[in-house]
């Protein structure tokens, strides 16, 4: 069997119990959970500060002002609804069904084997094996060495998260493929802070130009592309090759709402307005929809492709018996 | 002056690579992928080396290369493809079609010079 790596996740705990505290505490010492504890009233702005959760815990009796735990959990939820929430009970009385749906996890206060039961079922669903996450860490530092030789790499202790927060404004996104896997890897980092690491000279001399925000997206894009690389020449085994087709990074900025695919061919746009037509006065919601072949585009094999079709286009929505 | 034509998607990996062989006493020309190579090089018959991405958007290094030899019919010209890959049939793809070298990025200039001088004939 693989040997897999025990990673790490940060959960916000909510506990005003002193002796409940404690024993979450050491519960998450050992689940290898970075507990961040704080307050009832605080709960919502500490979710707006940490994009990187794995989970929350709260007790089911918190003193809160103008509302009670079970509403707090809901907001949370609804808020962030990726997170799993982990409720200690302190009562027997039934939850509704939007407490249900909000909280996922609740457990009855002294069964922590209940508790470990609903984190490793939540918030460590997979299991990572070491040689990946040793190797992925190993060879991203490598790039990011390469790509940055002036600044000193390091990586700090690999975790889950269970959010779906993008970090910083600028990301990048690429797909891996592989006998083992099929799935994407990104970067995502902060474009000022990214300015300014280049601007005291971490990166090569003369690359970047004046440092716009797409000279940034442009070295976050190849520091991507190498990663990709050197992960493709380590865990794509060769029989993999015959699917595997060229790939390059797509280099998202949300500050300036930029999407790169990496060519300079346009894209074919349509706007779509839905309208109410029962309030015809209203503006109309626009949905912009892109076409993108920048991989491979050939107007000549759909002419072919069309040809051969002769326009019959495949019946929707009706069943077909065999 | 030996003239080469640095081929890759990413600004970049061009400032980088260009900047180095500016410095080290070459004449560069950039293009932004295959198709824009293809142009490139039509355009600029001194040119003696290409240094070239493979995956890129529009045309991939090899396909520009193999067009390169046939479509082109220039065999003069040398072709080094600079690239993440290290793909044991894109290696043997790419000697079929007459590619002179193969480099795995990232790229160490110290480690390129020498041979890039030998493929210009600098000595």
């Amino acid at each position: 069997m693989t040997e897999t790596t025990n990673l790490a996740a940060k959960v916000l705990l909510l506990e005003h119990d002193a002796k409940q505290y404690q024993c979450l505490m050491d519960f998450c010492e050992r689940m290898g959970l970075m507990a961040m504890p704080r307050s009832a009233p605080d709960a919502l702005a500490t979710l707006s500060q940490h994009k990187d959760l794995g989970g929350v815990m709260l007790a089911e009796d918190l003193p809160l002002e103008g509302m009670d735990s079970l509403a707090l959990a809901c907001s949370i939820h609804k808020l962030r609804p990726e997170l799993p929430i982990f409720l200690r009970r302190t009562s027997n009385q039934p939850l509704s069904e939007e407490q249900e749906i909000a909280i996922r996890h609740p457990w009855t206060t002294g069964d922590l084997a209940q508790l470990q039961s609903c984190v490793e079922r939540s918030i460590f669903s997979l299991r990572y094996p070491t040689e990946l996450v040793n190797g992925v860490v190993e060879l991203t530092c490598s790039a990011m060495r390469s790509m940055f030789p002036h600044a000193t790499v390091k990586a700090e202790s690999p975790y889950v998260v269970h959010d779906r927060i993008i970090f910083g404004q600028v990301s990048t996104l690429i797909p891996l493929e592989s006998t083992w896997c099929r799935g994407y890897m990104m970067l995502q980092t902060e474009e000022g802070a990214l300015r300014q690491g280049l601007m005291q000279g971490m990166g090569y001399e003369g690359v970047g130009g004046d440092l716009n925000f797409r000279e940034l997206n442009h070295l976050l894009g190849e520091t991507t592309n190498l990663i990709w690389g050197a992960f493709k020449n380590r865990y794509i085994p060769p029989k993999a090759f015959a699917n595997q087709q060229s790939q390059v990074p797509i280099v998202i900025n949300h500050e300036h709402k930029y999407i790169s695919f990496g060519s300079q061919d346009p894209q074919l746009c349509v706007r779509y307005q839905l309208s109410d037509p029962r309030r015809p006065g209203l503006p109309p919601l626009t949905i912009v929809q892109r076409l993108i072949f920048n991989l491979h585009w050939s107007p000549e094999e759909f002419a072919v492709f069309a040809d051969a079709s002769s326009g019959s286009s495949a019946a929707t929505g009706e069943l077909e018996l065999f | 002056m030996a003239h080469v034509l640095v081929v890759d998607d990413s600004n970049t990996m061009r400032e980088i690579v260009a900047g180095f062989l500016s410095k080290n006493g070459f004449e560069v020309a950039v293009a932004t992928d295959g198709r824009d190579g293809l142009v490139q090089l039509n355009k600029d018959p001194g040119i003696r080396l290409v240094v070239s991405d493979i995956n890129m958007p529009n045309m991939d290094g090899l396909t520009m290369a193999e067009k390169i030899r046939t479509e082109l019919c220039n065999k003069d010209v040398r072709i080094v493809m600079l690239t993440t890959e290290d793909n044991p049939a894109m290696r043997t793809r790419a000697k079929a079609i007459g590619i002179n070298g193969w480099i795995v990025k990232p790229f160490r200039g110290d480690a390129v010079l020498g041979p890039f001088r030998k493929l210009c004939g600098m000595g």
